[in-house]
Parts: structure tokens; sequence; C-alpha cells
């Protein structure tokens, strides 16, 4: 087996924040909190969890892009903080990132054209602008608009084909890992559709890997094939995408995919759910030991003091809960709640 | 057969812009009846917004107009013939409504206590201390924890989900005969959305009334909803029961949307192709003749780039705005 294309060591992003009174001491938002994970060639790697468990966070620091305060992220075996600032920019040429909000991660002062041009020219790559202009038009068709759209500006697209212009750009240095922050939570239900199979063609035709933040479990399930769940800074869950989906081993897990709406009526009349109480704590102040206790409901004592570690609980499937609720209680995985 | 308590006629929403007249509502129509859930289900632009600040009267005007041969009738009464001190009334205490982005909604000077008690003092005659006793107890009723300290603090001091809880309190305070929910759950993440959307359903069951669930969620809509009406480009191309919507859909748009959807469901170990309908939603001020599906649709035929679609009754209490609908057979994508 080969190293991995990405391998995050317990990293952590804390963020400084001002005490509530003059003298008072600092607080810091723990962000990433100690997360450790691998991602191979070829892989879409599913990072899911509801806002404020830093999977954003996550995302940026491993561009760079945020100050980690601790542990270590290697890109093709390389620590991406040792590198000096020549050699950062030119890992940026093999991981680039597509935001989640097309309408502001596009200058609008900037023709479609510039956008695309920018990355060579911040790169000096390709300086004959007869061969500069045949590799803008193979982008511009390869996600799907046409070359006459060069000449525009972003605000005169709809969303859709501005996130195809993002995508573009992406692609332009031949990137191997694309971070997609939340690519297509902004779209409608067939603009989705449109970019996620964009996503996936791209991906079989230009030998990507994906690093995928995403909110959404069914878009997870469909473009993912493994997956790790945050809750307030850390994983508490990792596996191939079926198996989780599957066989959920940490309750948080379970409460959120029993929560995700099914589109079929005659399924969802029907479906008992597990409703969590409760909004997730600030991150300011997450309760102690594991984050999750105050609304879980397999919770014990032991919870409110130790941290659960990730253990692996079937090959390749880890989960941090010590408790493994369904092990020990098989009439716990019937969904048996309110409704 | 139930009492219909909304009756909506060939609505017609217009803004006079710049580029033209925008007619974001073209000729809808539909009704309600007592105690069921609608969902309106469309995609940015399609008019379902327009169509629910129209019930409610706050399309603002100008640019926008509501034209004259539209009905909406709540109750028996066209509440389009309403002064403006008469919809203060009905407002609130007839029909309310609970919005998409509820930090844009509550206005951040105020603490809660004082908004829900604007809404009390106004149409109830409460006076100070009756209105916060009231307050307390309709937080109480939206499971807002410790609701005698929450009613003094700000809407900055509440999550998100608390938030819409408060905005649901004062949309419930004069106990409306319907509510109109507008993407209650858009803002807010999936467990949140799952506790809204059982609170909407329990006091609904409570209280007894209709509701509009405005959405682009065809899995919430699956989730709450007795009867859905599809919207594109302003105008309604089909209406069902939720269950055959899903089973048997007759519009090529509705089976696009539904096939476009990826299932947490299904076993992703292919992950095929999503079905993707192609294209995107036509310019409001340049819509197609005929059909405004027609470039989008797989089916289309010649017949349905000149012919304009009426909403025609397929039987069952169906309806369907489509030249060709699709059969009752095994048409399911």
């Amino acid at each position: 087996m080969s190293a991995p294309l990405l391998e995050v060591k317990n990293l952590k992003t804390h963020f400084k924040v001002p005490g509530e009174t003059f003298f008072s001491a600092s607080r810091y938002v723990k962000a990433v909190d100690g997360i450790s994970f691998s991602v191979d060639k070829g892989d879409t790697f599913g990072l899911i969890g509801e806002s404020g468990c830093g999977k954003t966070t996550l995302g940026r620091t491993i561009l760079a892009l945020e100050q980690r305060t601790e542990g270590d992220a290697l890109f093709e075996g390389r620590s991406i903080f040792s590198l000096s600032s020549k050699e950062l920019r030119k890992m940026r040429r093999d991981v680039q990132v597509i935001f989640q909000d097309p309408f502001s991660s596009l200058d609008p002062r900037m023709t479609v054209r510039q956008i695309l041009e920018e990355p060579f020219d911040i790169h000096r790559l390709l300086p004959n602008s007869a061969e500069r202009a045949q590799e803008i038009h193979k982008l511009i068709d390869v996600v799907g608009l046409p070359k006459a759209h060069l000449e525009r500006y972003p605000h005169q697209f709809s969303g859709g084909q501005r996130q195809r212009v993002g995508i573009a750009r992406a692609l332009a240095l031949k990137p191997k890992l694309i971070v997609c922050d939340e690519p297509v939570s902004a779209l409608d239900v067939s603009i989705q559709a449109q970019i996620l199979n964009l996503l996936q063609d791209l991906q079989k035709d230009f030998d990507l890997t994906y690093l995928f933040i995403a909110h959404d479990f069914s878009v997870v399930r469909h473009l993912c094939n493994k997956v790790a769940v945050m809750y307030l800074g850390r994983i508490v869950e990792i596996a191939e995408t079926d198996t989780l989906f599957e066989n959920p081993q940490h309750p948080y897990t379970e409460a959120l995919l029993s929560a995700v709406p099914v589109p079929d009526p005659s399924v969802e009349k029907k479906r008992k759910r597990i409703l969590l109480t409760g909004d997730v704590p600030s991150p300011l102040n997450p309760p102690p030991g594991c984050h999750f206790h105050p609304r879980c409901r397999y919770a014990v004592d032991a919870c409110k003091i130790d941290t659960p570690a990730l253990a692996e609980t079937a090959p390749g499937h880890r989960a941090a809960c010590p408790e493994l609720p369904f092990k020990n209680d098989p009439s716990a995985a019937a969904l048996v709640e309110i409704r | 057969m139930s009492k219909r308590v909304l009756e909506v006629e060939n609505l017609t929403t217009e803004f006079h812009v710049e580029a033209g007249i925008a007619r974001a509502v073209d000729g809808i129509s539909f009704h309600l009846e007592e105690g069921e859930t609608l969902g309106i289900v469309g995609e940015s632009g399609s008019g379902k917004s327009v169509t629910s600040l129209s019930l409610m009267r706050l399309v603002p005007c100008p640019p926008g107009v509501i034209l004259p041969s539209s009905k909406i009738r709540i109750n028996g009464q066209d509440i389009l013939k309403k002064s403006a001190r008469e919809m203060q009334k009905i407002r609130g205490s007839e029909i309310a409504m609970i919005f998409q982005d509820p930090m844009t909604a509550l206005n951040p000077v105020f603490t809660i206590g004082s908004q829900l008690g604007e809404v009390l003092k106004r149409h109830q005659n409460l006076d100070n201390n009756a209105s916060r006793k009231r307050g307390i107890e309709l937080l109480d009723l939206v499971g807002i924890p410790d609701p005698t300290q929450r009613i003094d603090n700000y809407p900055h001091q509440l999550s998100g989900g608390m938030r819409q809880r408060a905005m649901i309190a004062m949309a419930l305070s004069c106990n409306p005969k319907i509510l109109i929910a507008d993407e209650p759950t858009t803002a807010l993440d999936v467990t949140i959305q799952a506790q809204i959307l059982e609170l909407i359903s329990k006091l609904q069951k409570e209280i007894g009334m209709a509701t509009i669930l405005i959405t682009h969620d065809l899995a919430v809509v699956a989730e709450v909803c007795d009867r859905v009406a599809v919207m594109y480009c302003g105008r309604i191309v089909e209406e069902s029961n939720v269950f055959d919507l899903f089973e048997k859909p007759q519009h090529p748009y509705t089976r696009g949307l539904i096939s476009s959807i990826p299932r947490i469901e299904d076993a992703g170990a292919d992950r095929s192709e999503l079905y993707a309908i192609p294209g995107m939603v036509p310019d409001i001020h340049a819509l197609p003749d005929g059909c405004r599906f027609a470039d989008r649709c797989f089916q289309v035929e010649d017949k349905c780039r000149t012919e304009d679609t009426q909403l025609a009754d397929t039987g069952d209490g169906r309806r369907v705005s489509c030249l060709f609908p699709l059969g009752q057979g095994a048409q399911t994508a």
C-alpha cells in the first residue's frame, strides 16, 4: 500500500478570543481539536458535521490558510507547515479549493477569462498567450460553459454557472487534491445534481482526490467513499461510507442519520426518529468529557469525565464512544422513540 | 368534505421594474382545507415566496402589484378588498407567517418579550402584565427552556433554533387559522430542523390550524405535507396528494426534481450519475412561449413550444399542467 496523499496527524487549530472582562484571561475556541485521518489517492473523503463543528476550519488549516496550533498535516509525505513560502506556493498548484459561495468567491471586477488566467500568472506558467488561450478554452469546455461566456463578469451568471467557473479555476493548474467546501449547498436541487455529476466526471478524467466538506448526508452518501463525522472540533466516527451509513457506531451519527428526512412519503410518514434535545453547545465552553454527552441518550456518568478516543470497532471503522451502545444493547439499535 | 379555509383564484403578482414587468406569480389557483398541510415546492425564482407574501398582502408596493383579477378568500372573505387597517387585524389573528431567517425577521434592538408583547397588546388588548405572562406561556409551548429568563433576552442571545422557536411563538400568539411557513428550517442544521418540524406538526394538531409550508426541500415535504403544489416559473405545474406525487409524478419537471435528489437510503456502492435536469430556469423577463419547461423537458414535442398549457384535472384530486402528462404506469425514474 502506498503512502496516503494527505495525512493529518493530531491537528489542532485554536482561536484566541478576548476574556469576558478586560482583566480576565483570554479564552480559546478549539475549532479543530486533535484530528487525525488520511486520504488516499483517488478517494473522495467526506467531512460531515453541523455548523460550528470545525469542518471548514479544518479544511482551511489543511490549505495553510489558518495557523495550526499543534499537530501536522502531510501532503505527499511532507509537512505543509514546514514549507518555505516558495515551496508553499508550489504546493498550492497541487492542492486547490472550491468554495461554498460562488457569489463571494469570484472577483466581481474580473471577467471569467481573467479569473481563469490568474492562476497561470501567479505561477508563471504558459507565458505564450496562444497556448494559454487554448488551455482556457479547454477548461471552460470541460466544465460545460460556452466559450462566449469567457468575456462575461460573474454577476451575469446564475449560481450553478458561477460554481462551474469556480471549478474551472480550481482545475486550471491540474491539482492532485481539491478541497471542496460545501460546493453544492447554495444551489437548487436540479443544479446541485448537475454539479455533483460534473465533479464525478472530472474526478475520473483528471485523476483527482477530493476532500469533500458538507453538512448534507445524502450528498455525502452519493459522492464519497469514506466519511468522518465531526462534532465540536473532534472526529466522533470515521469509516467507509456504506459501513457508516448502514451501521453507525456513535450515538451522534445514529441521531443525525435518523434526523435526515427521506424524499419518500410512504417511508417518511411511518419512520421513527431520534430527536436530539437542545442545541450544539458553544465551542467556547464545550462540555467536559465526551462533548456529546448532554444530548446523548446512552450517556453514563463516566462520559462526563473521560474524553473518549477513537477506537476501532471493526476493520477500518473507528468511533469515539467507549459505551458502544449498539453492541451492549441490541434492542437499542431498533429506533424506539418519540412519534 | 372538510371546510376550505383559504381559496386562491387566479393570483397574479407583478413587479414593475426597470427591465420591464416581471410576473413573479402568474395566475395560480389553489385551496387549503381546515387542518391540512399544503406544501408549495419550487426552486429559487419559481415564485413561491412571492405567493406567500401575496397571501399576507405584504408584497412591497411599488414595485409589486397584485392584479385586481386575483382573489384570495380567507373563510369566504376576499382579503384583497380589505383596507390596510382591516388587513392589520387579519394578519396575526387569521393568517400568520414564519420566515426563513429568524435573525433578520426579529428586531435586534428589542427583547423577545417586547416583540411578543407588541403582538399580544395590539391584537388581544392585553396589558403589560398579562402579555408578559402569556408570552412566557407561549415560549414554554414552543419548547424554549427557562422561558422566564429567555423572555428578556435579545435575539442575538438565542441560537438559530431558539430564534425560530421564538418566531413560531410570535406567529401562534393570536391563534391564527392559517400558518404560512416560508422555508422555516432552511437556515438550520438537520438535528434542529427535525426538532422544529416536529414542533410545527405537534402544534398544528393541538391548535388545529391549516399550514402552508413553502420549501425547496422535497424530503421535508415528504415528511410533513398532506398535499403538494409544485411551482415552476410562477405557475403551478402539478398538484397532488403527497403519496401519489412521489410515486407517480405526472409532470416531467416533478419527476426530474425527484430523481435529481441523492438518496441517503440507497446503497451508494455504484455511485452512478444522478439524473440532472438539463439547462436552467429561464429568465423571468424572457419567458418562452408555450410550456415554460419545454427547453429542459426530456419528452418535449413541437406542440409544447407553441401551445400554452393549463392546469387540468387528472382525477383523484390531482392536477397537472402538461400536454403529455406522464402515464399512470411504472414510470418512476
